[in-house]
């Protein structure tokens, strides 16, 4: 089956942005296909290069950018959530003369139209809430 | 988009929690932009959003109260007001938009069951 | 036939179980896992929960929070496998928070 998954909390704020990892991960351990990740609300902090988590706790955001890099795995993020919350790619750095951009390689930052789109191409869409 | 289906979007929350009845409504909007079918349901205490004197000027948050029109302008018809959340909180429809419909929780069951993709917030 | 995940023990969840309709699943996750315990709050929401309503937990949170001895026996512990399988084996999800 083709999966996307909606990612709506940040990272060790909630469980959930955990919890979603693990879901994409056994989605594809168990054979099946990521249409796409969906980024949305505080979900795209995830996204961020800059997070250094404690050396006990998962870095979260590494391990999206591994699965996403090693299964080609189309990755977006929301743009207006994006921005509101400091996630920025170089385009929008330049765009709004920030003094840097922080997007992960393997995400893109994108419209809710690409959300909308996952929920018609994707036998099952999940999403993992705040 | 070659496909239409269906959308039910369910807001749970208050207006000024946090950021999910705005997430909620972006996402309605956009679904109703690309002429997909929604439907939205405010339950819970997502019925306080509905309440029409909200002034944000003072406290300088983005009226939640002043986008709820803005369903109508995207052309979202199916708006429903959960109406035993209406009656825990204490509200008479009197005081909410006239043009959405009460729902009880059967009805609303029927709704979420026949839509193919229903989105909490 | 819809599965409904729950990932906190209070509110979502009562309004979960206001909408549950035949034949659908609920699989708590998260902190939802809490009201798999017999004692709620002093509160039985499972009371009246059709017989048909498959209800399931996910056994890494339970074993997470210390509690998978406490679930009510109508709960079945399932894997993050058992949980994409799931997924497939119903219409669609629902997740509740």
């Amino acid at each position: 089956m083709k999966f996307s998954i909606v990612i709506n909390g940040a990272p060790w704020s909630s469980p959930s942005a955990l919890s979603a990892l693990q879901f994409a991960e056994t989605v594809l351990d168990s054979g099946h296909d990521i249409y796409r990740l969906f980024f949305y609300q505080d979900g795209v902090l995830n996204s961020s290069c800059l997070c250094v988590p404690p050396q006990d706790e998962e870095d979260i955001p590494a391990r999206w950018q591994a699965l996403i890099e090693s299964n080609d795995i189309d990755a977006v993020v929301c743009a207006a959530s994006a921005l509101k919350r400091g996630i920025l790619d170089k385009a929008e750095e330049d765009r709004y003369d920030k003094s840097g951009h922080n997007l992960r390689q393997g995400f893109t930052i994108s419209g809710l139209g690409q959300l909308i789109d996952a929920t018609q191409q994707s036998d099952r869409v999940i999403s993992f809430v705040i | 988009m070659t496909t239409e289906i269906s959308y039910l979007f369910i807001s749970r929350c208050s207006p000024y929690a946090g950021q999910q009845a705005r997430a909620a409504l972006d996402l309605a909007f956009t679904a109703a932009a690309f002429e997909q079918k929604v439907s939205v349901v405010f339950i819970g205490d997502g019925v306080l959003q509905l309440l029409d004197r909200q002034d944000t000027e003072a406290s300088q948050l983005k009226n939640i109260g002043k986008m709820i029109p803005a369903l109508k302008h995207y052309d979202v018809k199916n708006v429903y007001i959960h109406q035993p959340s209406l009656t825990r909180a204490g509200l008479k429809q009197t005081e909410l938009p006239k043009e959405f419909e009460l729902v009880d929780d059967e009805k609303l069951c029927k709704l979420v069951a026949i839509t193919d993709q229903v989105m909490v917030f | 036939m819809i599965l409904h995940t729950v990932n906190k023990k209070h509110d979502c969840l009562q309004t979960c179980i206001s909408v549950l309709g035949e034949n659908d699943a609920i699989l708590l996750i998260e902190d939802g896992v809490y009201a798999t315990m017999a004692v709620n709050n002093g509160i039985d929401v499972w009371e009246n929960i059709p017989a048909s309503t498959r209800l399931f937990a996910l056994e890494n949170d339970l074993v997470a929070r210390g509690i998978s001895d406490k679930i009510l026996p109508r709960f079945e512990s399932i894997t993050l496998s058992q949980f994409v399988s799931l997924t497939c084996e119903y219409d669609k999800v629902i997740s509740w928070g």
